[in-house]
């Protein structure tokens, strides 16, 4: 478990991980095979139509959680139960060992729960002298190493069959098979066996708490929550309030998707359902003594909060792991405390307080990879994002935060210093002035030399703009172009090539000079204020109204335009301008594709290979045919082994996270370069300035190009 | 979706359940199936051996097996149980009906009936207020599972007003959802079945 307190810490934590070669060719594998598993088990079936009724269940149970408990109770209770409501995790721990006491419990089973794990119980209840056992496999080997899961689903992922034997073979003085995974099984099928019919009380989590009708719902692969409830005389049920939910047919609907999504199952081996006090051989009067505890430890507060509500949807699915670029590299153990992966950098701060969080919520590059697959399709980044801005706010500001603050709430300042470190950095810059060896490390920070950083452009795009547009005077489209830092600053090549071919197919051209810097970066470092502000004054800097279209070739800055605007600028002056604003944002390629409708004979095709890197705020906007099309037209396309998978950018992430952004970084070089093609092409320039700086620092033949650049070049 | 059609769907998709299926000419043909089964394969692992006792040669786990076989049929009414004595006069397996909380380390076979099947998951429901047939259905290797046709079902969603009907019979209840083995895939994501409860799930079409 990630308990950094500070940044130096959980480097050091994150670097440990790296160096773990199991661990790492396990994730690999499994980010690839995940993928391909999920498409093929979702096959046929509406998911977003899914997805979007699972949040909407969900919704409506967060917003209704006192009422659900109270139906749950009367319910349950006249089924012989007693249902329990504890505020804290401490509290839960004391009920439980209470009753574990009051019917004289020593032994206790336990079938798998992420919240007994949320409040520690097994350690509470050894405290008061009960053995605990864990009997799913994955939990019952990690209880055995002292660890923690790195996986909600998968608790044990970051082991090998060589570690869980010779594990096996400790605990059972005698060798077993270092080889045999099945076998191995089998071993921990005889070492329970003996451990149920010993127990006194059985511990199981929950997935649905059902309040028409006071019923438990669990989902296992296993089976071993079978026998957890049903061979103690006792049995205990701890659920989160959030696994309140009204109906059956509401927990049938959530069936459709959790296993597909968590295990690429159509459904686990078992669902089990329980109602009541149910017959027990061993029980009082042959019935079960049958205690559920609902833990708030937080969950009503989180229900009444705009900004995290959300994140009560989730189903524990644990796919936001399995997608997630970070948890790839350094697995559970260092993305997350308790729960992990991207729904784990939020419960941590929300279950386990900003201590615990501070560091571990910066490790998240913003791909949107977790958003596009949750089950209950929650916004993970953007409740990551809020948590950084409140440990601002509540924290005052770090010192990088200040300077970016203060120099990008005025444009002109900005701007100033940007023309100052273009003089500047003449000394720094190597191949042609093309790149700067290392940024000063004020400005940076970390170590950088996996890549080489571009210098700024000798002239910027708003300096060029007016020698290079020459709009048509009959134009079938009005556009303005929306730059972004990158483009503007650093490669205005991409833009003027833009223009060119705007222009030549009939399109006029403007370029606002009063915007500035979309904004996400501050964002990205919780300077909520100032990234409202920039908003703002982009918003104020487009007579929107005017153009067909504003053009974008940034897909960070498309992205954080098109998702982020409207919620920033809510309730504050700008919101009309801004919903309009937001509406006419178009990405390049949509635009050219889709608007202008330009086919193949509007180009010159050439038999040059090239591959692709799709930016993930592309895909996040469902731009994904578009760009293809287009490269198809225009030169022999080869696709690249995971090229959806982010290339590790995420602007200020690579500069706190270098270790992780130079790893994501090589990676995408090496399937792009083994698709045996010259070029890659993408659509973001902050994947320009990764690849072509990784390629780059690790001279690479691989040429780097905006899809502006190469459409531009074959243009007939 | 017809009855036909629901039968074809489930024998389509229950080899990769893994599910293995059979279709029944009568309740004493589905039984004589499960003795086959039974038949069949070794010795019952003992899981839980005692100091002491003598039991047969190792399995391919390398734990003790058992002298004798068992098969436990709880839930099966009496007509039903007195057809499974038939099949089995003579033969060396022992019948189990209740008790089995003293059968924990294991036996060979349970046949239990399920009150439906979800053709399109392969998912049998069964009603498991009886603390013998969730006994049952998890310490035996292999669990058979008998369902008439009629109760065949379309999809998941489907089993909602089964499942409301289950939960008013009575006080408390207790329904499972069962589609195939016991399976794991904690260790290098590689599946294994068996880690708890049945090594193998079959289930038996009758008709009704
Ligand atoms: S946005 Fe990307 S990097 Fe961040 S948590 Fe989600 S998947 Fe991981
Ligand atoms: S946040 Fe979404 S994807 Fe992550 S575990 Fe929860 S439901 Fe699954």
């Amino acid at each position: 478990m990630a308990d950094a307190k500070n940044m130096k810490e959980y480097h050091s934590q994150i670097q440990e991980a790296l160096d773990d070669k199991f661990l790492r060719a396990t994730l690999d594998k499994f980010a690839v095979e995940y993928k391909a598993n999920r498409t093929r088990i979702f096959e046929g079936m509406d998911v977003d139509g899914l997805i979007k009724q699972v949040a909407d269940i969900k919704d409506n149970a967060a917003q209704h959680m006192m009422e659900l408990f109270e139906q749950f109770k009367t319910e349950a209770e006249k089924r012989g139960v007693h249902v329990h409501l504890a505020s804290t995790g401490a509290e839960a721990n004391r009920i439980i060992a209470r009753i574990a006491k009051e019917n004289n419990c020593h032994n206790i089973i336990k079938s798998k729960s992420m919240t007994a794990e949320e409040i520690h119980l097994n350690t509470a209840l050894e405290k008061e002298g009960c053995r605990v056992v864990e009997t799913d496999l994955g939990e019952w080997i990690i209880q055995l190493r002292h660890e923690g899961p790195s996986h909600m689903v998968m608790p044990a992922i970051h082991l090998s069959r060589y570690q869980v034997a010779d594990l096996f073979t400790d605990v059972t003085k005698v060798q077993q098979d270092r080889e045999d995974i099945q076998k191995l099984v089998k071993v921990a099928r005889k070492e329970l066996r003996i451990e149920y019919v010993k127990a006194d009380m059985g511990i199981s989590g929950a997935n649905f708490a059902v309040a028409e009708a006071g019923l438990i719902g669990t989902a296992t692969n296993e089976g071993n929550l079978r026998l957890v409830t049903t061979m103690p005389r006792v049995h205990v049920v701890l659920a989160g309030l959030e696994k309140l939910i009204p109906t059956v047919a509401d927990a049938l609907k959530v069936l459709q998707v959790l296993p597909r999504n968590a295990t690429a199952q159509a459904i686990t081996s078992y669902i089990t359902w329980i109602a009541g006090a149910n017959e027990c051989a061993t029980g009082p009067n042959g019935r079960k003594e049958m205690h559920i505890v609902f833990l708030d430890n937080g969950r009503l507060k989180i229900a009444q909060d705009p900004a995290f509500k959300d994140i009560l949807r989730c189903v524990r699915c644990g796919a936001c792991a399995n997608v997630c670029p970070v948890y790839r590299l350094i697995g559970g153990h260092k993305m997350g405390y308790v729960y992990i992966g991207a729904v784990g950098l939020a419960l941590t701060y929300l279950y386990h307080g900003a201590d615990k969080a501070r560091a571990l919520v910066q490790n998240c590059i913003g791909c949107e990879s977790c958003k596009n697959v949750c089950s209950a399709g929650i916004d993970l980044p953007r409740i990551t994002r809020e948590i950084r801005a409140r440990l601002v706010k509540a924290e005052g500001n770090n010192p990088a935060g200040s300077v970016m603050s203060m120099v990008m709430k005025d444009r002109d300042r900005f701007h100033s210093l940007l023309k100052f470190i273009k003089f500047s950095q003449k000394p720094l810059t190597v191949k042609g002035g093309r790149f700067i060896r290392h940024l000063p490390a004020v400005l940076m920070g970390g170590d950088q030399s996996f890549r080489q950083l571009p210098a700024l452009a000798p002239k910027s795009f708003r300096q060029l703009f007016n020698g290079v547009v020459n709009n048509p005077a009959q134009p079938r489209f009005r556009v303005a172009i929306f730059s972004g830092c990158a483009q503007d600053f650093i490669y205005p090549e991409q833009l003027v090539a833009a223009v060119r071919l705007l222009n030549k197919h009939g399109v006029h051209v403007e370029f606002p000079l009063g915007q500035t810097c979309c904004g996400l970066p501050l964002d990205m470092m919780g300077q909520r204020d100032t990234s409202i502000q920039v908003s703002s004054q982009n918003v104020n800097a487009f007579e929107a109204g005017k153009y067909d279209a504003i053009i974008t070739l940034c897909a960070s800055c498309t992205g954080h335009l098109k998702n982020s605007y409207p919620e920033l600028l809510k309730d504050s002056p700008d919101q009309y301008r801004a919903g309009i604003f937001v509406s006419k944002v178009m990405d390049f390629t949509s635009f050219v594709y889709n608007k202008l409708g330009l086919r193949a004979d509007d180009f010159v095709k050439s038999n040059e290979k090239v591959t692709y890197h799709s930016p993930c705020h592309m895909r996040d906007l469902g731009v994904t045919e578009e760009p293809r099309a287009l490269l198809n037209m225009v030169a022999d396309y080869v696709p690249a082994a995971e090229e959806d998978t982010c290339c590790g950018f995420g602007g200020t992430f690579s500069v706190k996270f270098p270790e992780l952004s130079a790893e994501i970084g090589k990676k995408k070089l090496k399937n792009s370069e083994d698709t045996g093609a010259s070029l890659v092409v993408t659509d973001c320039p902050g994947c320009v300035m990764q690849i072509r700086g990784v390629a780059t620092a690790n001279d690479s033949q691989l040429k780097v190009e905006h899809i502006s650049e190469l459409l531009a070049r074959h243009m007939k | 979706m017809t009855q036909d059609q629901l039968v074809e769907v489930v024998k389509a998709k229950a080899p990769s359940v893994p599910v293995s299926l059979y279709e029944a000419r009568d309740f004493a043909d589905a039984v004589q199936y499960a003795v086959d089964v039974t038949e069949k394969r070794r010795h019952c692992e003992m899981l839980l051996p005692k100091e002491g006792e003598t039991y047969g040669p190792l399995s391919e786990n390398s734990f003790p097996t058992m002298l004798d076989r068992f098969i436990a049929a709880p839930g099966l009414s009496d007509e039903e149980f007195a057809v499974l004595e038939g099949k089995t006069a003579g033969t060396d397996i022992i019948l189990l009906r209740s008790g089995l909380r003293g059968h924990m380390g294991g036996f060979n076979t349970s046949i239990t009936w399920a009150e439906a099947l979800v053709a399109d998951t392969v998912t049998c429901v069964v009603n498991s207020n009886s603390e013998e047939v969730r006994l049952g259905t998890m310490v035996a290797e292999v669990s058979v599972m008998l369902v008439r046709k009629s109760t065949l079902l379309n999809k998941l969603e489907d089993a909602n007003s089964l499942m409301l009907d289950l939960l008013n019979r009575g006080g408390a209840s207790y329904t499972a959802f069962i589609t195939g083995p016991s399976r794991t895939a904690d260790i290098e994501r590689v599946g294994a079945l068996g880690v708890h409860g049945p090594l193998e799930l079959h289930i038996v079409l009758l008709e009704d």
